[in-house]
């Protein structure tokens, strides 16, 4: 019977002590919820790693498909350099072919901001 | 005896398991609840910059096709005129570029997303200010109005965030039909043209602004005026017949009774800065 006694206020204490790590874990950082965490850290460490792995693959298509398009040689870090929102049409364009882009002149378009204020006050002289 | 015991044990542990997963779920609902809305509130900024990226695809192939004047001075001027008028008639997030294209075409380009450009041959048949202001208003109008999207039918009610949402996936399917996009856009641009109402719209915006912030609306009429008279160069080939759009633009001008000398034309500052 003294043990029963014993088991059960041992559960008690470590329900509490569980239930309390749960509720209270993001305003105490405790075991429990550093464990989720670094498990969480894990995952999504694991998923960069295999969208990396997507990517490089995504790159060295692209280049080998340059390549063979417009027969000459493009630089890996100038594919790698487009990939993401903006590269997804402008891989596209180096695939066209008979089409030509030029982003040397649009950067240099981009360059020549000019500021509201002084524009605005440039109109009303 | 013991088989209580282990009874017991068994359903305290289980109680305690059930309550462990159930603040794992809520945390995991809490998690993705953040995340959604943190998508929802920057949606509206991911259309924004889908639309940016979609124009300077359709610019970098304008500028491809002509070649860039890189005058400093010319395009700071006209840099100037253009961000002017686009602070008070443009799209507040869009920040507008001015671009200035060698070619005796008499032409003017806005892709989507705020990239202007302007021929040289049109630069050469302006006469003053307030008609390069009117034919900047007219390509703003272009962008304000969205035409370009609208004519690519990406402006459908409900698909049209989830369009702009796809130049975010990595799929091999969905770039190669937005690449396809943006060449249409591209044609629609430099060949076709875009529809005769969405120019009479700009036509009619170009007016109604260039009278708003102090220019004479009617320079702008002077201007298509002297395209008609100039050769078969004209806006014809990505534009309706001009004859028409003076013709509505005198009418609506008249009905609106605006002054004939009304607003500045500022000649002397433009040909100051624009010597082609």
């Amino acid at each position: 019977m003294k043990y029963l006694i014993l088991i059960t206020i041992l559960s008690i204490v470590f329900l509490k002590n569980s239930s309390f790590a749960n509720s209270n874990s993001s305003a105490l950082g405790t075991n429990s919820k550093n464990n989720f965490t670094l498990k969480r850290i894990n995952n999504s460490l694991r998923e960069n790693r295999e969208n990396l792995k997507n990517k490089k693959i995504l790159i060295r298509d692209q280049k080998k498909s340059s390549l063979r398009r417009n027969k000459r040689r493009l630089r890996l870090r100038e594919v790698s350099a487009r990939i993401g929102v903006r590269g997804l049409l402008d891989t596209g364009e180096l695939e066209k072919g008979n089409l030509s882009i030029d982003y040397e002149a649009l950067n240099w378009v981009e360059s020549q901001e000019v500021s509201e204020i002084e524009s605005i006050k440039f109109l009303n002289e | 005896m013991m088989k209580i015991t282990l009874l017991i044990f068994i359903f305290i542990f289980s109680i305690s398991k059930n309550t462990y997963a159930d603040t794992i779920e809520n945390e995991k609902d809490q998690h993705f609840r953040t995340r959604l809305s943190k998508f929802i509130k920057s949606d509206e900024q991911n259309l924004l910059e889908s639309e940016i990226v979609f124009g300077r695809g359709i610019a970098s192939k304008l500028l491809g096709k002509y070649e860039l004047l890189k005058d400093e001075k010319i395009n700071d001027y006209i840099s100037k005129v253009g961000t002017g008028i686009a602070a008070q008639f443009g799209r507040k997030p869009i920040k507008y570029f001015f671009g200035i294209l060698i070619s005796e075409e008499i032409n003017a380009f806005a892709t989507s997303g705020g990239y202007i450009f302007i021929t040289t041959g049109t630069l050469k048949t302006l006469e003053n200010e307030a008609q390069l202001a009117g034919v900047l208003v007219h390509e703003i109008s272009h962008d304000r109005r969205k035409h370009m999207i609208e004519n690519l039918n990406l402006k459908d009610t409900t698909s049209e965030q989830n369009i702009y949402s796809a130049f975010n996936i990595l799929g091999s399917a969905v770039r190669t039909a937005l690449e396809k996009l943006n060449l249409i856009a591209f044609q629609i641009l430099t060949e076709k043209g875009l529809p005769e109402n969405d120019e009479f719209e700009a036509d009619k915006d170009t007016v109604q602004t260039l009278h708003k912030i102090g220019y004479n609306p009617y320079s702008y009429v002077n201007f298509l005026e002297k395209t008609l008279s100039i050769s078969k160069k004209t806006f014809s080939s990505t534009h309706p017949s001009t004859e028409l759009r003076i013709q509505k633009l005198n009418e609506f001008l008249f009905s609106n009774k605006i002054q004939k000398n009304s607003g500045k034309i500022n000649k002397d500052r433009f040909n100051s800065y624009v010597e082609i």
